[in-house]
């Protein structure tokens, strides 16, 4: 289990650097995909069945393709026009970034959460076993205030990318 | 050798490490590449990251019958995806006003 | 490893995902190593049905292939809520039925909108 844990982790982790890093956006659309289905294979090795099917269903059967029609739609596929990765603002991002994931993980490896983490181990033989029946009573009894919220919210976004992605037209052209 | 024997088990530590690096990488994509699509993609890599600790603090949880670490994920999920519908929106009118999707193109608040 | 039963029936689909890569990887090695490779001007040009292809590949596409896929993602993330409900159904009562009711009225207005502001059509 750990072989695979590392395995889909070092996977996930190759492609998503990339996926930021190669200069042709429709591969790095591509590496992202392979990203998101790493990430699927972690939900997996988590027990969280139903979330790596949604994972997969909603990031690589919807988001990716969303992304693929935007980049077909500015055909800008190069990506920068000169200079790429490698400017100012650029340095002083990456160092940036680095600063912030290893002050986590020096936040984490000091954290006597993991060091002392036998116990944690210990409890995952009684994982949890949440089936997808269990999450549809979850989400219709206690969590039923968010999931109707939910529907507002993707209701917005729908009405919200139309306004903003449809073309103004001229006001005569509409009636002729 | 030794370590990776003490932790067969994959531990808690593990996936919160692999979250902490997915989050940097992403974060890195949002600042180092100046082109607003991989941006949005950074953005999703991070939210990725998000959903995998909530995972794992489910996972490792001492509650065996607790959906909340599931429940967060799903609802971080949906809201990811409506966020990448507005942004990719977004993009495509910036494009059209502008004729590119460099950020440093963007530099006016006045269309 | 301790690999515990869960493991194992997730093995096949490993199997299978491992198969399914080396029967689209190994014709495209195969071919690579045993095919003749002789390069002409004509032979790396772009095939398009045959004819001389014109233009630039990248037109502007129509934005109305973004509204759709648009659509599509948020009618993709209803259904990532659908399942769990139909799945959980029988156990729930006619409540879940009118919550379901009332969080696709909802997603059904945006659609609604949608086609009032003609996207639907394909112009």
């Amino acid at each position: 289990m750990l072989w695979f844990v590392l395995l889909f982790g070092l996977m996930t982790l190759v492609t998503g650097i990339c996926a930021i890093s190669v200069r042709n956006i429709v591969h790095c659309a591509l590496f992202a995909v392979v990203f998101f289905f790493g990430i699927a294979c972690l939900f997996f090795t988590l027990r969280a069945e139903f979330l790596a099917a949604v994972q997969i269903i909603v990031y690589i059967g919807a988001i990716a393709i969303l992304i693929l029609f935007a980049i077909m739609l500015t055909h800008d596929v190069t990506g920068e026009a000169a200079g790429g990765m490698i400017h100012v603002g650029g340095i002083t991002g990456g160092v940036v970034a680095v600063a912030v994931a290893g002050s986590i993980m020096v936040a984490l490896f000091r954290e006597s959460l993991i060091r002392n983490s036998q116990s944690l181990v210990e409890r995952t033989a009684a994982a949890p076993q949440v089936s997808v029946k269990t999450i549809g009573e979850a989400l219709m009894t206690p969590y039923v205030v968010p999931f109707e919220v939910v529907s507002i919210l993707l209701t917005a976004a729908l009405v919200g990318a139309i306004v903003l992605a449809l073309e103004q037209r001229p006001a005569k052209k509409e009636g002729s | 050798m030794m370590v990776l024997a003490e932790i067969a088990p994959p531990t808690l530590g593990l996936y919160l490490g692999f979250g902490a690096l997915f989050f940097g990488v992403g974060l890195a994509g949002v600042l180092m590449r100046r082109n607003v699509i991989i941006i949005l993609i950074g953005v999703e890599m991070m939210m990725n990251a998000a959903n995998l600790n909530f995972l794992a603090f489910w996972h490792y949880n001492p509650n065996p019958s607790a959906v909340m670490g599931q429940m967060f994920a799903i609802f971080g999920i949906t809201i990811a995806g409506a966020e990448a519908a507005v942004g990719l929106a977004l993009v495509i009118a910036v494009y059209r006003h502008f004729r590119g999707v460099n950020v440093d193109q963007m530099n006016v608040l006045k269309g | 490893m301790g690999g515990t039963s869960f493991e194992y029936s997730y093995l096949l689909i490993l199997v299978l995902l491992i198969g399914s890569i080396f029967f689209a990887v190994a014709p495209l090695v195969i071919a690579r190593i045993l095919g003749p490779k002789k390069e002409s001007s004509i032979k790396n040009a772009t095939y398009e049905c045959g004819l001389v292809s014109k233009g630039d590949p990248w037109v502007q596409f129509k934005v109305q292939y973004y509204i759709f896929t648009l659509v599509f993602v948020i009618f993709d993330l209803e259904t990532v809520f659908l399942f769990p409900w139909a799945v959980a159904f029988n156990a729930l009562g006619a409540f879940a039925f009118v919550e379901m009711l009332i969080f696709i009225g909802i997603l059904a207005g945006g659609l609604l909108y949608a086609w009032e502001k003609g996207v639907l059509e394909w112009r």
